[in-house]
């Protein structure tokens, strides 16, 4: 990712002088001021959003002054508890295909204070494995650490030009694929308890990750990076009474915050939000291959709103 | 190749892979029913089981007592229901209002099984048991 903070500033710089053919009006006073730091990590960020267990599906729209970007997250996954006898301990352990892209445009200031804008589109596919331990503690109660890894490919395509009627320059093209490694340790408390046919479900989630990435072409495109995301997430579901082959349907409605710690905003444009929404649930109960249960089956829809971003999350749940 | 191209090859790919593999027996003769537990039968009608993971039954109604464990306690979970021959059941930890659940299991086709009929025991807790 080095080489894509440098290039453009290397390749800005040399045209600077010889490609400007006109710099009129006045800058913009809402450029982002974007470092290479800020660029790196923004990177890093878009991996562990894609790629960090317990995130759902969803899209993201950040829209203020010198940015405008939409993300979409989504994922196919299977998490479950595998229960170990004569043990109180279970195992747990999941897998998900993940997909994300990301089309940000941001307005920045350049070298020499010349306004510039970029336009970065990013395109990340990703396998996770995750295993680790279940502890009931109580008949409520259950913690759950676990280690993930996940593995990704990310295609980046960058696009810089001068700012309409500000200053004339060239576009710069620059096309770049990085593959990705996380390693990833979660930590989960779980309250789930019924009141008759309702039931609550809260959890809390911390997630530290680790993400380096590697380009075979350039090792100025190799970087690396932490992430601390924290969820907590509240949950409440009840009987509709209705039924299809005997079995129930049951409504739900819940609410999640989502907070990236120590994340800078400017990297994605925000940095925390909070989805609520309501869902439909199938209890399905069967056992694919005998292996392992697959006990709902759920539609949601979500709105998501925070800082300086808002969205949707539309899904099927497991 | 495209992203969703490449979505659909893993997804194929875990079609295959998932087809090649032998799926575990759970089937029950004729004349009698069988219950599998992923937790422990202390007690089938108040006596010690030779297995307390696996039972085969005649038909008729029985009483079992069933341990789920936790780390802070244990729970003593008593079960009543009628094994009808050639059927097979299962008792799992579910999340329900009581931590144990016994399930009539059925194989639906080649892909799944189903879990139908559940049956909620009476659970008390106790001392936790180490």
């Amino acid at each position: 990712m080095r080489l894509l903070v440098r290039l453009p500033v290397m390749l800005c710089l040399s045209l600077s002088s010889t490609y400007i053919i006109a710099q009129e009006g006045s800058i913009p006073s809402d450029l982002i001021e974007l470092t290479p730091e800020d660029i790196r990590e923004s990177l890093i960020a878009f991996v562990n959003l894609s790629t960090a267990p317990g995130l759902d599906g969803a899209t993201f729209s950040v829209d203020e002054p010198g940015r405008d970007s939409d993300l979409v997250r989504g994922s196919l996954g299977y998490a479950s508890d595998l229960t170990l006898k004569d043990y109180v301990l279970d195992g747990y352990w999941g897998m998900a295909l993940a997909y994300g892209t990301l089309e940000d445009q941001v307005d920045v200031l350049g070298p020499e204070d010349r306004p510039i804008r970029l336009d970065v589109d990013r395109d990340i596919i990703s396998l996770r494995g995750s295993a680790g331990l279940s502890l009931p503690v109580t008949q409520y109660l259950k913690l759950r650490p676990y280690l993930s890894l996940a593995a990704s490919h990310l295609q980046t395509s960058s696009r810089i030009q001068g700012l309409d009627g500000i200053v004339a320059l060239p576009e710069v093209w620059l096309d770049a694929e990085t593959d990705a490694l996380s390693t990833s340790g979660t930590l989960e408390a779980i309250y789930d308890r019924w009141f008759d046919a309702g039931r609550l479900e809260i959890k809390g989630q911390y997630t530290l990750a680790y993400t380096d990435t590697f380009n075979s072409t350039s090792d100025n495109l190799d970087t690396w990076g932490w992430n601390e995301t924290a969820l907590m997430r509240v949950r409440y579901s009840k009987a509709t009474g209705w039924y299809t082959r005997n079995k129930p349907w049951r409504w739900n409605t819940y609410a999640t915050h989502t907070r990236f710690l120590g994340l800078e905003q400017q990297a994605l444009g925000f940095n925390a939000f909070t989805e609520v929404g309501v869902g439909l649930d199938f209890e399905v109960n069967i056992r694919p291959l005998d292996w392992f249960g697959l006990r709902f089956v759920g539609l949601k829809v979500g709105y998501i709103s925070g800082d300086g971003v808002e969205g949707v999350s539309v899904g099927l749940s497991f | 190749m495209s992203h969703a191209s490449r979505c659909l090859c893993l997804f194929l790919l875990t079609l295959v892979l998932s087809a090649c593999i032998a799926t575990p027996e759970h089937r029950t003769e004729g004349t009698h029913a069988q219950l599998r537990s992923w937790m422990e039968i202390l007690s089938v009608n108040g006596e010690d089981p030779d297995n307390g993971y696996e039972l085969i039954l005649l038909p008729g109604i029985y009483q079992l007592e069933v341990l789920h464990r936790t780390y802070r306690q244990d729970y003593l979970c008593h079960f009543e229901f009628e094994a009808l021959a050639g059927r097979s059941y299962e008792i799992v930890d579910h999340s329900n209002p009581e931590p144990l659940i016994l399930y009539r299991w059925r194989r639906a086709n080649s892909v799944w099984a189903e879990r139908l009929e559940s049956i909620l025991p009476r659970c008390e807790q106790r001392p936790r048991k180490l």
